[in-house]
């Protein structure tokens, strides 16, 4: 090709060449601040948790307290560089603003307004931009991304680059304030911190991760300096910090789990950054804590802003549900408020709210303190129900928690007694999950805030401990352990604490002082979609191994960072895994739900999953199989074809205070039409479950009875709880429907007459070797407070026990497989590997603890000898159920393995098969092949 | 690589090339030796790439279970490439190759392989060709779907002609033409031309049309309005009606064609119910349809003031007694679609406790503007494909290979991934316009009723279990109805019927079947009904038969023929309750078959269909 004209002379070239050299900018320019700028804070967890320690924010408001710079974060976990232009990069639920809008603080009504009602269109009800109060507007962008990225390893280096060089060129295309490119800062992952817990990425992982992490960062640094944009480099200062760290004598961690930063770690990065934007920076003395008013403050309006941002039920308020709109008055649709309107009100409020703290802010920050002024909110718009009761003020009828017994069929041979009401205990408010602890007491998540808080009304949802200290049936104490939540949609006991879910995170609290008030709170997890509340984290349930799971429903879109691995992804509808010791979280069925809500454990560890909405239940393991996101699993046959809808929860009543007949019965509630508990006997069917339905426990004919929750006392009886509430669901009713209960809520229990209730096992505070004794107990609950109470033990005392306690069996015991499996279940629990043990179950003679031991290999693959040869012997199992186990635990094999283990997993059909395993065999096979090919494609590279 | 198998057969290739050959050198016996060998070493380097090897060297290794054999090749056919799949087809054509079933059930798999996946053996495939004159029936229809799937035009002829044979059976016609439809090249769609002239049958005539859509709407809608036009209500028109709906423009076209062929009244109007039925209220056709059959055109949703004033009159003159027989009616189809305590249709939701829930003008909305508000597993997904068709229903699951949807008339339809040209998010499955066929009256009631369902009264969730759905004989042999049939009969004609024999039939929601509905123009009507009831665990049943008409009992073969309420120790299992009922002239005949548990009984069942 003839490139050149040959008429332009030499020289002339070589100047334009050094004219193009000089034009580009070659390095970053410093940051400066402009009274007034809005600082934008964009990125993934990272950057999602800093608003919740503050530090970077309050350094810079401490060395410019006259600029009165504005912070909106807009962090959110996971988020990826190229999520701008890549919806599977930046997963959120419907309309719930682009990248650009909320950067530039401006959206039209979504749908293009076409459905609001024509009472919403009445002039100042509905804002034409739903993000006029924001206050983004972005003059300076603060970027924090690379983590999740780096997973694509060194293959995937030129896409990044490509994709961190479309991002500043997008970036610095926009004027997000209206008049001109914003101030870019470009923040590099922090290295992945190596912690001393043998639960953790080891060592060599960390390595691993930070060449990986070292290659990104340079990778950033190096496109950053191309285009002139400011770079931070926390890399480096978190990797020399981490190697002096650990000769400190009273070292101090930077993260909680490797990536995600303590508020020690906040601070620091902090320091780093502001070192960096600007050279002359020194740290503050005191570990900052001369600036602790302004941080005070900074955290006060953070927590109203998350309220604003991470909004919940962002299906009903922006997305295709908030353009419901109803009657006012009797009936139910019409032309009144829509939920959009009444939603956006609300953040029209808190925008306020917020923008209100700026300002408290910046007084602190100048040496003026001052309290927030909210006395010019907008008006939120009063919702009129479209269902009012019969009394002359529209209220409903309500029974009292006594007398609405009278309106229940109880099953012959039972009782029900009312344990507990909000007559008794105010504070007992539309209870949504129970569970009882170590000590027998019964503890209780309310949820008066249902759907999602109201600004301007307390934030109340409480988790309660209720307790009947006199043992006459009735409860007469009521502490409450964590107030001031937001949406406790479900919780589970563990380690000496209790994990809770606060969609869009879950958290940690424990007491540690006794006083039955949490004194400590950590969030563990971040990213859980929260599009629809009641399709939030729901259903919490531990296994007998140890791993925490729960569910969401479909419109969510839900992404997860791990230490382990590439970011989890999952979209409509799924049950996760959460293993709390070592922080692995894995989706565990992705499946289209509608709604799962109910998910329990049998004796041998085989679980049934309930999709709520259409009360559809299914064996756990037909749909559970390991598979790559965005894939889904095939719809799988049922446990029983349900007769009625929906179901709230589901029990195994697993309990000798009742007779033979009930025991090991499945128990499902149910909410509308059929308001009571149902009852259905559990059998083998092939190698699956099947059930059939036998007399329901109770049946109530009180319209607003509505049994949310159920389970097994201490003492054998069945407890369930009443969430009262003359109105259900959300596509009837406006969200703010008045009529929604805010006040009642009821515990009753079910005692079988004429027999007596077993006396509760002492568990908490016992020795390990009570503990491991209890572990032979028939009554699952108590097993499973047993596991609770071990949880929270120091892991070599408890193995070094439940070793001994090994050596303590006789082959004759009765239900002797089944205490070497709980055996098994406590090392998983712990996390300490033993593969005679596990040899010894997956040969055991009952077939149910050979299911069982191949359920724990799955999870112990990675640290077991020749794993599918141990698969392969279990595919060829006398037993149905074994082989279906190991044709599931087959799916998690991936790379160089996948061929192996599609090639045992087709084994399988030597043995004789079921409409069950067929359909397992093609879902293994599904992703194995995907695998195979995935393999192939990478080797040829 | 070389084993020692294979080098002990060389060096005895050797010896005899060297005998062969006679005096001819060792070298050269060599250098041909090693010819012949890399000759054979290139075929087996060239061993086809396979993409389920696994599975492949279980189907080849002869270590598998006869009665495993089908599971195999089925995953072959689901996950395999070419080369796998020529496996397979090698099989078929193999004359003892499978059993007969097994071979049968492969060219199925091959078909769908090549439908979902969009693949086929490699190689040639001419060898098909014989089977398509097969002397066998069954293996000459899969040979036919198998061949024209895979579009090899050479078989047009072939096809057109025992379309129109005198001795192909009815089902040979219609696989012969589908066949002309799936291949779709020119010379096809002249012969679907031909096949769809006025002289031919009618029958023949609607497939043939319901094939061009896809390929030259404009003519198969003029040939459409023709048929239409010269169509009884006898005729079924459903497959043609459908071929328009599920075409892009279809409905519109065949709207346009049917301006100057109007369709008669009758089959105007039995189009229009079809079209409703299946969830389809497409303005233009809807309109003309409308126009022809001589009844209201559709209405706009209901203005608020319209529904407040329809919500008054629901509570004030509804009656939900005689909307339950609205709900019932078949114009209005609304138990095709749905089902109260599990009796009726599958489609959309269960409506047993709907009035607990929802308000009154919820129902009317729900009614009247379906779209308003869908419960979110009953959003439709409307895929366009890229040979024009449109598909609409409820999503059931989907991989990389094939999405599965649930459509208006309840049938599971899977749509293969490669022909999704656009996917969109639909409305509702539940027609709009379905009351058009109700006055304001029935309208009322209708709405009364649906929203008494669930509420405490005569609609609440049933407690006292009761046959919901009945099954009823559709041509009850002489020896039936002519006087109480002898047992043995009984057995032979009831007993050992086949599924196709009954049809369904549902009670009230309190549990009375209507007999009215059944009578077949004679008094007395003599009915075989039977319900099903599935013991889980045996112990006494009690049953007590409530109807003043003449009847009989039977649980499964023993005879209750004079007792209205018995008790009977049912074994785990299925058991039938036949009746034999005389309708008289009566002028609402009833019946209503309670089941219950007697004190102290053990027994756990459940009423199959509804209870």
């Amino acid at each position: 090709m003839n490139a050149l004209p040959q008429k332009i002379p030499l020289r002339i070239l070589c100047f334009l060449a050094v004219l193009l050299v000089f034009q580009w900018p070659s390095a970053a320019e410093a940051l400066r601040l402009q009274k007034g700028d809005h600082i934008c804070i964009v990125g993934n967890t990272l950057a999602e948790r800093m608003q919740h320690y503050g530090w970077l924010e309050t350094l810079i408001h401490a060395r410019f307290p006259q600029q009165e710079l504005v912070f909106r974060n807009l962090g959110y976990s996971a988020d990826e560089i190229d999520g701008f232009k890549n919806p599977q990069h930046r997963m959120r639920s419907m309309d719930f603003g682009t990248f650009d809008q909320w950067l530039t603080g401006s959206a039209p009504i979504p749908q293009e307004g076409k459905k609001l009602s024509t009472r919403d269109q009445e002039p100042g009800t509905v804002s034409e931009d739903r993000f006029r109060l924001t206050n983004t507007r972005a003059d300076v962008i603060f970027a924090f991304y690379g983590y999740g990225e780096s997973y694509a390893g060194e293959a995937g280096l030129p896409v990044f680059r490509q994709n961190v060089e479309d991002f500043i060129k997008h970036i610095l295309a926009q004027k997000y304030n209206g008049r001109s490119a914003p101030q870019l800062v470009l923040f590099s992952p922090i290295a992945q911190e190596f912690l001393i817990d043998p639960n953790l990425p080891s060592q060599s992982d960390i390595d691993a991760a930070n060449v990986r992490l070292k290659m990104y960062a340079e990778t950033m640094c190096d496109v950053a300096a191309t285009y002139g944009v400011i770079f931070v480099d926390l890399f480096v200062p978190a990797q020399s910090y981490y190697n002096d760290n650990l000769k400190r004598p009273l070292h101090k961690n930077w993260t909680t789990n490797g990536i995600h930063q303590t508020v020690c770690g906040d601070w620091h990065i902090a320091c780093v950054a502001m070192k960096s934007l600007f050279p002359d920076f020194v740290n503050p003395a005191n570990e900052g804590r001369g600036d602790e008013a302004i941080r005070t403050t900074v955290l006060d309006k953070n927590t109203y802003w998350y309220q604003r941002y991470r909004v919940t039920d962002g299906y009903s308020t922006y997305g295709e549900r908030a353009f419901l709109k109803f009657a006012e008055g009797p009936g139910g649709y019409g032309e009144g408020l829509s939920n959009y309107s009444v939603g956006q009100r609300e953040l029209e409020v808190i925008d306020t709210l917020v923008t209100n703290r700026d300002k408290v802010i910046w007084a602190v920050a100048q040496g003026n303190p001052t309290k927030p002024d909210d006395s010019q909110l907008p008006q939120l718009l009063n919702v009129i129900s479209n269902t009012p009761g019969t009394q002359p003020d529209g209220k409903h009828v309500f029974l009292s928690g006594e007398a609405a017994i009278s309106k229940m069929t109880i099953h012959r041979g039972m009782q029900v007694q009312c344990f507990a009401d909000e007559s008794q205990f105010p504070e007992l408010i539309s209870p949504v999950q129970m569970a009882f602890d170590t000590r027998g007491r019964l503890w209780v998540a309310t949820w008066p805030t249902y759907p999602h808080w109201k600004p301007t009304t307390p934030r109340n949802d409480r988790l309660l401990i209720i307790e009947d200290t006199n043992d006459d049936g009735r409860a007469d104490k009521c502490t409450t352990f964590a107030g001031e939540l937001h949406n406790i949609t479900g919780f589970e006991f563990w380690n000496n604490g209790v994990l809770l879910a606060q969609g869009p995170d879950i958290v940690f609290l424990q007491d540690t002082n006794g006083d039955d008030k949490y004194d400590v709170q950590e969030r563990v997890l971040h990213g859980l979609d929260t599009a629809d509340t009641h399709h939030t984290a729901n259903s919490f349930t531990l296994d007998a191994g140890g791993a925490m799971y729960f569910q969401e429903g479909t419109f969510h879109q839900t992404q997860i960072e791990t230490p382990w691995g590439p970011t989890r992804r999952v979209s409509n509808g799924a049950v996760f895994r959460y293993e709390p010791r070592t922080q692995k979280l894995d989706v565990y069925a992705s499946f289209g739900f509608a709604n799962p809500h109910g998910h329990v454990f049998d004796r041998w560890g085989q679980d049934i999953v309930v999709d709520g909405t259409g009360a559809q239940t299914y064996h756990g393991l037909m749909f559970s199989g390991d598979i790559d996101f965005p894939q889904k699993h095939g719809r799988p046959p049922q446990v029983y074809p349900q007769r009625t809808r929906p179901c709230s929860a589901i029990e195994i009543l697993s309990s000798s205070h009742f007779s033979e007949e009930h025991r090991g019965n499945l128990l499902v509630n149910n909410v509308i039409g059929f308001q009571g508990i149902l009852q259905y006997r559990l059998t083998e069917r092939e190698s699956s479950l099947g059930a059939i339905e036998v007399d329901p426990i109770v049946a109530s004919t009180d319209p607003n009875f509505r049994p949310s929750d159920v389970e097994t006392a201490p003492d054998g009886t069945i407890y369930f709880t009443d969430w009262q509430n003359p109105i259900i669901g959300h596509m009837q009713h406006n969200l703010r429907d008045p009529s929604r209960n805010k006040t009642y809520g009821r515990v009753y229990r079910v005692l079988a007459e004429g027999r007596p209730r077993i006396k509760p096992a002492l568990i908490f505070g016992e020795p390990i070797e009570r503990l491991l004794n209890l572990l032979k107990d028939p009554d699952d609950r108590v097993r499973h407070r047993a596991r609770i109470e071990l949880s929270g033990r120091p892991t070599d005392q408890v193995i070094a026990s439940v070793s001994r306690w090994l050596t303590t069996f006789k082959g004759h015991e009765q239900d002797h497989e089944h205490h070497l499996t709980e055996a098994l279940w406590l090392y998983q629990s712990h996390n300490v590997i033993d593969q005679e043990l596990l040899k010894q179950v997956l040969r055991s003679p009952d077939s149910k603890a050979r299911a069982a031991g191949t359920r724990v290999l799955a999870y112990w693959r990675d640290r077991v000898d020749n794993p599918l040869e141990l698969l392969r012997q279990q595919v060829h199992d006398e037993s149905a159920r074994v082989r279906l186990q190991a044709v599931w635990a087959l799916s998690f094999f991936r790379g160089a393995a996948a061929e192996k283990a599609s090639e045992i997993a087709v084994e399988s059909l030597l043995e004789a098969e079921d409409d069950y395993l067929k359909h397992l065999l093609n879902e293994t096979n599904k992703t194995l092949d995907r695998r195979m090919k995935q393999f192939q494609e990478q080797s040829k590279k | 690589m070389i084993d020692g198998y294979r080098f002990l057969r060389l060096l005895v290739v050797l010896f005899m090339l060297r005998l062969i050959f006679g005096k001819v050198r060792w070298v050269l016996c060599v250098a041909v030796l090693f010819a012949a060998f890399d000759l054979c070493s290139k075929t087996a380097a060239e061993d086809p790439p396979r993409a389920i090897s696994p599975v492949l060297k279980l189907f080849q290794g002869g270590r598998l279970p006869p009665e495993r054999l089908g599971t195999v090749v089925e995953m072959i056919c689901n996950r395999g490439n070419e080369h796998d799949l020529r496996v397979i087809f090698d099989r078929v054509m193999q004359e003892d190759g499978f059993t007969t079933e097994l071979r049968l059930k492969s060219m199925g798999w091959l078909t769908e392989a090549a439908l979902t996946r969009k693949i086929k053996p490699a190689g040639d495939l001419h060898g098909l060709y014989s089977l398509v004159n097969s002397n066998d029936p069954a293996l000459q229809l899969a040979a036919i779907r198998l061949i024209s799937t895979w579009r090899v035009s050479a078989v047009s002829k072939s096809l057109e002609v025992l379309a129109t044979a005198d001795k192909a059976s009815p089902e040979l016609q219609h696989t012969a033409i589908d066949g002309l439809i799936a291949i779709a090249d020119p010379e096809s769609q002249h012969a679907l031309l031909r096949l769809a002239e006025s002289h031919r049958p009618i029958t023949i005539r609607m497939q043939s049309v319901a094939g061009l859509v896809r390929l030259d709407l404009t003519a198969a809608a003029a040939l459409a309005a023709d048929i239409f036009s010269k169509a009884s209500a006898q005729d079924n028109l459903e497959e043609l009606l459908n071929a328009f709906c599920n075409h892009r423009d279809g409905t519109d076209q065949l709207a346009t064609a049917m301006k100057d062929r109007k369709p008669a009244v009758d089959v105007a109007l039995r189009a229009l119910r079809y079209l409703y039925s299946v969830g389809r209220s497409d303005a233009a056709l809807s309109s003309i349809l409308s126009e022809a059959a001589g009844i209201a055109q559709d209405a706009p949703p209901p203005t608020p003031a319209e529904v407040a004033e329809l919500v008054t009159d629901v509570l004030t003159k509804g009656n939900a007694t005689r909307g339950e027989a609205i709900f019932r009616r078949s114009d209005i189809s609304c138990m095709r679609c749905h089902s109260v305590s599990r009796a009726g249709g599958q489609v959309g939701p269960d409506l047993s406790a709907i009035g607990g829930s929802s308000p009154v003008d919820y129902v009317i909305h729900s009614i009247l503007n379906p779209n308003l508000a869908v419960k979110e597993q009953y959003m439709t997904r409307i895929f366009s494909l890229s040979n024009g068709l449109v598909l609409t229903g409820v999503l059931i699951d989907r991989d990389e290979n094939r999405v599965r949807i649930r459509d208006g008339l309840g049938k599971i339809v899977t749509i293969s991934t490669a022909d999704i040209d656009q996917e969109i998010e639909g409305k509702s499955l539940m027609p709009q316009g379905l009351t058009k066929f109700l006055t304001r009256d029935e309208l009322l009631d209708l709405a009364k009723f649906i929203s008494e369902l669930g509420k405490p009264g005569d609609y609440e969730i049933r407690k006292t279990p009761t046959i919901q759905r009945w099954r009823v004989l559709r041509h009850p042999a002489e020896e039936l109805t002519a006087d109480v049939p002898h047992i043995e009969h009984l057995r032979q004609s009831v007993l050992r019927s086949q599924v196709d024999d009954w049809t369904s039939v549902y009670s009230r929601v309190a549990g009375v079947l209507p007999l009215n509905e059944l009578r077949l123009g004679k008094t007395p009507t003599v009915l075989i009904l039977q319900g099903l009831i599935q013991v889980n665990q045996a112990g006494k049943v009690g049953l007590s038969v409530h109807s003043d008409e003449t009847l009989q009992v039977w649980v499964n073969t023993e005879s209750f023929e004079h007792q209205k309420q018995f008790e009977m120790s049912l074994e785990p299992g299925s058991h039938t309750i036949t009746v034999r009922v005389e309708v008289s002239a009566r002028e609402s005949p009833e019946l209503k078959l309670e089941l219950s548990k007697p004190e102290g009984s053990t027994a756990q069942f459940d009423v199959v269909g509804g209870m």
